[in-house]
């Protein structure tokens, strides 16, 4: 539902409307309120957008609540509401929240840097020398099916317990969405497009510029979008060994203590961070992209 | 002669379900200037010949050449505008012309106003005169039409082929129009093709540019015409 301004419901406190607000804008008094006003609707908009998602955390942290009044499980299984916060903001205030979140997004930032250079490289490739990617084909396929999980062990073997496992096991599985993607975008432009390209004596780097890249891009930023999504999501696998910082060491450390209050603030943490940052992608993408934009990035 | 198509022994068949399926079958044509429109039934192969023309498409056998300076417009039987570019900018597609240009060949196809709409923000008609714009826009010396009136109400088809003799006669390009309707072959045609059971079954000159412009169709022509339509068909 889309609210317009003017049919935001007045909200409650806010000064009634007066004649002089319009006639006299000079007025220091006159200039502020409607910027308060503005801002105050904003308020209200944000919260009747979210109201879903306010519904659903007030229930769950209710339900939470109840079953910790109610004892139905012991604190040290599951800490109540009112501890976790308390930690939360104990861990917020001392900076060491906000540490792990940067460890954690420069990680994955750059993981996810380094798989849609090499995805668009390998979609490049099955585009232009269909006959090389028929060899690389096969290793993709094989690699897709392995859970980079499963590659630690070796990886640590090969490269030490330094960054470079938990980076090569980001990329890998950033990798696999975004090549599947970017692949399918760069090779699925119809002949219809390509003949207006051979009716206009394109050349091959012209067609590839002009035609099947922009075609293309709404795959690409499909295939990025999901796969933000999975190399966050391999964090905690990443950082699970040999890690001094960020989101998933702070969870598999905190278990090590038992401190069940302080892996739920890791989890949420991740998850909040997770949305905001496939929010922030969507926003941009709708407010540039006037083409290929569907429901999926409302 | 200037820019025009030279086609000797033009075949060409397509495979369905591993059978051979003639569509040209020796074709002979020499295009000469003006306005030559191909005329023939659904599916006799008009759009084949264009394509092969244009270089689409290559023959199975024969020769196709196509003279002149390489500046072909071409208008597909559908619009075939890039989805993602606007209006202005798919007539100006693959050229370095400036924006108002594109925007001045807008308003020749009645389009003032609608520069900066997606081709999904504009009806099947309006995308279609787009892509006429878009075929004139290298200032060709050659147009290749398929059907490019064939989706427009009766108004618009009128003025679109009333503009498309205009910019033939102030330019000098000339064009291979292809069309199903007799009506449109003989207003448009300086010569009428008929294309039929793949090769070229009757070929008239157009008495058109000697007389003032008419709508009436040239009723001896026009008999002529169906005549070797019928003859085809029976
Ligand atoms: N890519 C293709 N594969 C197989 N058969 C084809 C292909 N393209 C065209 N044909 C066949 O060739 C014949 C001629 O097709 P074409 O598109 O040239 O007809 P047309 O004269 O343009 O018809 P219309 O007026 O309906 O556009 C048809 O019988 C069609 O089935
Ligand atoms: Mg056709």
């Amino acid at each position: 539902m889309t609210q317009t301004a003017d049919a935001a419901p007045a909200p409650v406190g806010a000064p009634p409307p007066e004649a002089h607000d319009v006639a006299a804008p000079t007025s220091g008094r006159a200039l502020r309120r409607p910027v308060a006003r503005t801002v105050v609707r904003a308020l209200v908009r944000a919260l009747v957008g979210a109201r879903y998602g306010v519904v659903v955390t007030v229930a769950v942290v209710g339900l939470w609540w109840l079953v910790c009044a109610l004892r139905l499980r012991s604190a040290y299984v599951l800490p109540s509401p009112g501890r976790v916060w308390s930690s939360a903001v104990a861990m917020t205030a001392s900076g060491e929240l906000a540490e792990h979140v940067l460890a954690s997004v420069g990680r994955v930032l750059a993981g996810f840097a380094i798989a849609f250079t090499v995805a668009s490289a390998v979609g490049v490739l099955a585009l232009l020398r269909p006959r090389m990617y028929a060899y690389l084909s096969p290793a993709l396929n094989f690699l897709r099916n392995v859970p980079p999980l499963a590659l630690i062990p070796l990886l640590i073997l090969w490269f030490g317990i330094g960054e470079t496992p938990k980076l090569v096991v980001i990329v890998l599985t950033a990798f696999v969405p975004m090549s599947m993607s970017i692949t399918k975008g760069l090779r699925s432009c119809g002949q219809e497009l390509l003949d207006v390209g051979t009716s206009l004596h394109f050349s091959r780097g012209r067609t590839f510029a002009l035609i099947e890249l922009p075609h293309a891009l709404p795959d690409v930023l499909v295939g990025m979008r999901i796969s933000l999504g999975y190399a966050w999501r391999a964090l905690v696998g990443a950082e699970m060994f040999a890690a001094a910082s960020g989101l998933g060491y702070l969870i598999v450390d905190a278990g090590h203590m038992s401190r069940a209050d302080r892996v739920i603030v890791g989890v949420v943490a991740i998850g909040l961070v997770g949305v905001a940052a496939d929010r922030l992608f969507a926003l941009v993408v709708r407010r540039t992209l006037r083409w290929g934009i569907d429901d999926s990035w409302r | 002669m200037t820019a025009g198509a030279e086609i000797a022994n033009l075949h060409k068949s397509y495979g369905l379900r591993g059978r051979a399926v003639p569509v040209l079958t020796g074709l002979d044509f020499v295009q000469r200037d003006g306005i030559t429109v191909v005329l023939g039934p659904s599916g006799c192969g008009k759009t084949t010949l264009l394509r092969i023309v244009a270089g689409m498409e290559a023959p199975d056998d024969g020769v196709v050449r196509v003279r002149g300076d390489g500046r072909t417009g071409m208008v597909f039987q559908e619009p075939r505008l890039m989805p993602w570019l606007s209006a202005a900018q798919n007539v100006a597609f693959g050229q370095r012309r400036r924006r108002c240009e594109s925007a001045g060949l807008l308003a020749l196809v009645g389009l003032a106003g609608f520069e900066d709409a997606l081709p999904h923000q504009l009806s099947g008609g309006m995308r279609h005169r787009v892509a006429l714009a878009r075929a004139l826009a290298n200032g060709p010396s050659l147009v290749l039409a398929d059907e490019p009136f064939a989706a427009l109400d009766q108004d618009t088809r009128e003025d679109m082929q009333d503009l498309l003799l205009d910019v033939q006669r102030t330019t000098g390009m000339n064009v291979l129009l292809v069309t199903h309707s007799l009506d449109e072959a003989l207003y448009l045609g300086d010569r009428i093709v008929v294309l039929d059971g793949g090769r070229i079954a009757a070929d008239h000159s157009s008495p058109r540019n000697a007389g003032p412009r008419t709508r009436e169709p040239d009723r001896r022509l026009a008999e002529l015409i169906r005549a070797t339509l019928q003859r085809k068909h029976s």
